[in-house]
């Protein structure tokens, strides 16, 4: 069994944690789930390159969560029980301890190693503290093992001149398509419930299918990024939030009067039943709210399938 | 993977050589964050495997595992005839691929009983009564596996200790609890 020394603290994450050590020939990166452990060897011989990146500064982010706690410790001062004092105390200074233990821990950084034939995040190696000692210890190590490498070697490696591999084009989906359709199917639903109001199923279906248009916004917001190179439809999708903001003003009023309705007819001993209506028959809001659904839904439609067939 | 692939380790565009090697940190050309890349001799090395020869003719030996492959060297455990491909190299020694498998144990994974029978005299005590099967669970455990192979780096036998004697507490205290039990149910309860 070689003899093992440490190269890195441990990084713990979640389930266990992460470690590097060093032997006399290969560099051992211990992952530990608890209960075992998983061993990756690297020869020395077989390391091409360490690349380490500082990542990008969190002082923003430390600082609110720093104001936060300091927040919530000033607590202290709106309470009288001295329980409660001590709890926003101590839950305070927690939060606080966690910002500041980050930034005495000095810059992130993420640092991958490199052979012929693999590439490995070494998630121990995540601070650049961590990753100068790393790199001031097995540098030597790996140059003793391999030599030193020359200039000219860099200029003259035919496996600099190899082309880059081809980039992995994901495809689009068909996500904001199924959008636009929902835009349709609920500009026709919300006709339909002004103008057969005696049918309660409608409202009960709009209901459903406008909490899925809102979701779908949202999803697709989120799912574009790296995957759909389309921008036109997005444009749409992304103005089509301003109506649906219109749409729940509106719809929100409608269901504090229906509501207001019912408990008066309630209280009046009246027990027929109130249709409920999201928007108001006849009325200019309703007009803009399925009318922007029809030309989004229809316009996104005719977009959609444009830019897909574009080269 | 081409040479020109070192990346960014932040937004993998690959860095350019001449920022190789760089005492100092450089900015990456995609992300503009600071980056070092430590790049090595083996860096020249894109070969990626060999093929064996074919028989030229009914007079030259062929590899035991490929009877259509030229032999190049005997495996120096069991003698057989090896091509290029079957021809493992370990530290100089031409060995054949079964002959390795008896021989080199590299582990992949290692179970850590002395943390299994750690949790096990411990968290079940949180539940009470499923502590009465789990710690003398844990004690087996600790006997069982005392001298099983450990972690490869090092790491004391602390957790095996400590479990032995959180499972010896929690025995002796169940023995307690049904002795006094017994005693209450032999004399009847206090008036």
């Amino acid at each position: 069994m070689p003899p093992y020394t440490k190269l890195t603290p441990r990084h713990r994450t979640f389930g266990g944690y992460t470690q590097l050590w060093l032997a006399s020939d290969h560099l051992l990166l211990l992952s530990n789930s608890r209960f075992s452990e998983d061993y990756k060897r690297f020869s020395f011989a077989d390391i091409q390159a360490i690349a380490v990146t500082q990542l990008p500064s969190q002082i923003v982010l430390q600082m609110v969560m720093i104001l936060a706690a300091l927040a919530w410790m000033s607590l202290w001062f709106a309470v009288d029980s001295k329980f409660a004092k001590w709890a926003f105390e101590i839950s305070g200074a927690i939060g606080l301890l966690w910002p500041i233990a980050d930034i005495a821990r000095g810059p992130r950084c993420r640092c991958f190693l490199r052979t012929r034939v693999s590439g490995e995040l070494l998630e121990p190696v995540s601070r650049i503290k961590t990753a100068n000692n790393f790199l001031t210890l097995i540098r030597p190590v790996i140059e003793s093992a391999q030599g030193v490498l020359a200039p000219e070697t860099v200029e003259t490696s035919s496996a600099v001149l190899e082309p880059p591999p081809p980039q992995i084009v994901s495809s689009p989906g068909y996500l904001p398509e199924i959008l636009f359709g929902t835009f349709l199917l609920n500009a026709l639903l919300l006709w339909a419930s002004t103008h057969f109001p005696k049918v309660p199923e409608l409202a009960a279906v709009l209901m459903n299918t406008l909490f899925a248009e809102f979701l779908l916004i949202v999803v697709a917001l989120v799912r574009r990024k790296g995957r759909d190179p389309r921008v036109v439809i997005y444009v749409i999708v992304a103005l089509a939030i301003l109506g649906v903001a219109f749409d729940a003003v509106t719809i929100g009023g409608e269901l504090v009067v229906s509501y207001t309705k019912v408990l008066a007819k309630a209280k009046a001993g009246d027990k027929s039943i109130t249709p409920l209506q999201f928007l108001p028959a006849g009325g200019m809001r309703l007009t803009v709210a399925y009318a922007w659904r029809a030309v989004a839904g229809l316009l996104g439609l005719a977009l959609a399938f444009y830019e897909r067939r574009k080269p | 993977m081409a040479a020109n692939a070192i990346a960014c380790a932040a937004c993998s565009t690959p860095v350019p050589r001449e920022f190789w090697n760089r005492e100092e940190p450089v900015r990456c050309p995609g992300c503009g964050q600071p980056v070092r890349a430590a790049v090595f001799p083996a860096i020249a090395n894109h070969a990626l495997g060999v093929s064996p020869a074919a028989l030229q003719g009914e007079t030259e030996a062929s590899c035991f595992y490929h009877p259509q492959s030229r032999a190049t060297v005997p495996c120096v455990q069991c003698g057989r005839f090896l091509c290029a491909l079957c021809d493992l190299d370990v530290d100089g020694r031409h060995i054949c691929p079964r002959c390795f498998e008896k021989t080199e144990t590299v582990e992949p994974r290692r179970t850590m009983y002395d943390s299994l029978a750690l949790a096990i005299s411990t968290f079940p005590m949180l539940l009470f009564w499923p502590a009465l099967i789990a710690a003398p669970w844990a004690l087996f455990l600790v006997v069982r596996r005392w001298n099983a192979p450990s972690s490869i780096v090092p790491r004391t036998k602390t957790r095996f200790v400590l479990a032995a004697l959180f499972a010896l507490a929690e025995i002796a205290f169940f023995i307690f609890v049904i002795y006094m039990m017994t005693q209450v149910a032999l004399k009847g309860p206090r008036r």
